[in-house]
């Protein structure tokens, strides 16, 4: 757990990034309820914050697996 | 293993590569007329200092880790582009959303890596070069600051993010970054000191704000801290953070 821990918070911000950036807004208003009371574009800019994170997380874990040149 | 790089060095790296990138692609936007907008430059920015921050917190500075946050900055950015609804009317106002401004932001965003992580902080190529790079750093941080604050007012005043487009010109700012940039490439590479060059560095910068702006004592008084903060910033950086002995001066002759 605690060596794969990059990647699940890679797997995990990566998640709710996309889920928020690409999600309907509808969809994550009405259907999932999570919409925060938010615009659509605020919705964006959480998803794009979260894949930031997701995808720098999941890099490190590669660098920790693979090691970098 | 990864290479740890301390919070604070993250922090201030991550700050001055973020505010040359940024400010490098909006003085490209004001010479071909696309618009440079408080909201995008805000998003942009944020991004590519988050993207930055994290890769040399987590994982460190190097070639790869800047070739990995210079291409994924800037893709994550138009997705950012892609997906949102746009704030400014695109029937009036050209901005930076098509698929080739991705190169121009990873391009800016090398510039921006390399004359800080190759010439200034590993001291690669003549002093001369070294000297440069710091000015430029240096001059493309102030006129960010600068920009922020006068974007800023304008958006807050009037809320009407199409007056807040026209605030900036191509020919004043360039006239002003390249005076900036001049000014500290000589103090840089000329004066040695540390008192002597802030002294220069200071009085240069706020009379060059206030020669260029057409007079505002406004923007002399923003100077003080627009050109102060980065000064202090990067002698702290290099002198504290980084352990190079002497600060800014050390890239002089």
């Amino acid at each position: 757990m605690e060596n794969n821990r990059f990647l699940w918070v890679g797997i995990i911000f990566g998640l709710i990034g996309s889920l928020y950036t690409f999600g309907k807004y509808k969809f994550i208003k009405l259907t999932l309820g999570i919409g925060l009371g938010l615009r659509h574009n605020d919705h964006v800019m959480i998803g794009i914050l979260s894949l930031c994170v997701g995808v720098v997380a999941l890099y490190r874990w590669l660098v920790d697996r693979y090691g970098s040149r | 293993m990864a290479r740890d790089v301390s919070f604070r060095e993250a922090l201030v790296f991550s700050f001055f590569v973020s505010s040359v990138m940024v400010m490098l692609d909006a003085l490209y936007h004001l010479g071909t007329s696309t618009a440079v907008h408080i909201n995008y430059v805000l998003v942009k920015i944020t991004i590519i200092f988050l993207v930055l921050f994290l890769t040399t917190y987590w994982v460190g500075k190097g070639k790869n880790e800047g070739i990995f946050a210079c291409i994924v900055g800037p893709v994550i950015f138009y997705i950012y582009y892609l997906v949102a609804d746009s704030t400014l009317n695109r029937a009036v106002f050209k901005v930076d959303d098509s698929f080739g401004y991705i190169f121009l932001h990873i391009f800016a965003f090398a510039i921006a890596y390399i004359a800080l992580y190759n010439f200034v902080l590993n001291r690669r190529g003549s002093k001369e070069i070294q000297a440069g790079a710091l000015s430029l750093i240096m001059a493309f941080s102030v006129f960010a600051l600068d920009s922020f604050y006068r974007l800023g007012k304008v958006q807050i005043q009037t809320k009407n993010e199409e007056l807040v487009v026209a605030v900036m010109g191509f020919g004043e700012s360039l006239y002003l970054v390249l005076f900036l940039m001049v000014l500290y490439f000589l103090v840089f590479y000329y004066l040695k000191g540390g008192k002597t060059q802030g002294i220069v560095y200071m009085i240069g910068s706020l009379l060059g704000v206030y020669v260029i702006s057409g007079g505002s004592v406004e923007r002399v008084l923003v100077g003080v801290v627009s050109a102060g903060l980065p000064l202090m910033l990067m002698n702290y950086y290099l002198s504290r953070v980084v352990g190079m002995n002497n600060g800014v001066k050390s890239n002089g002759k």
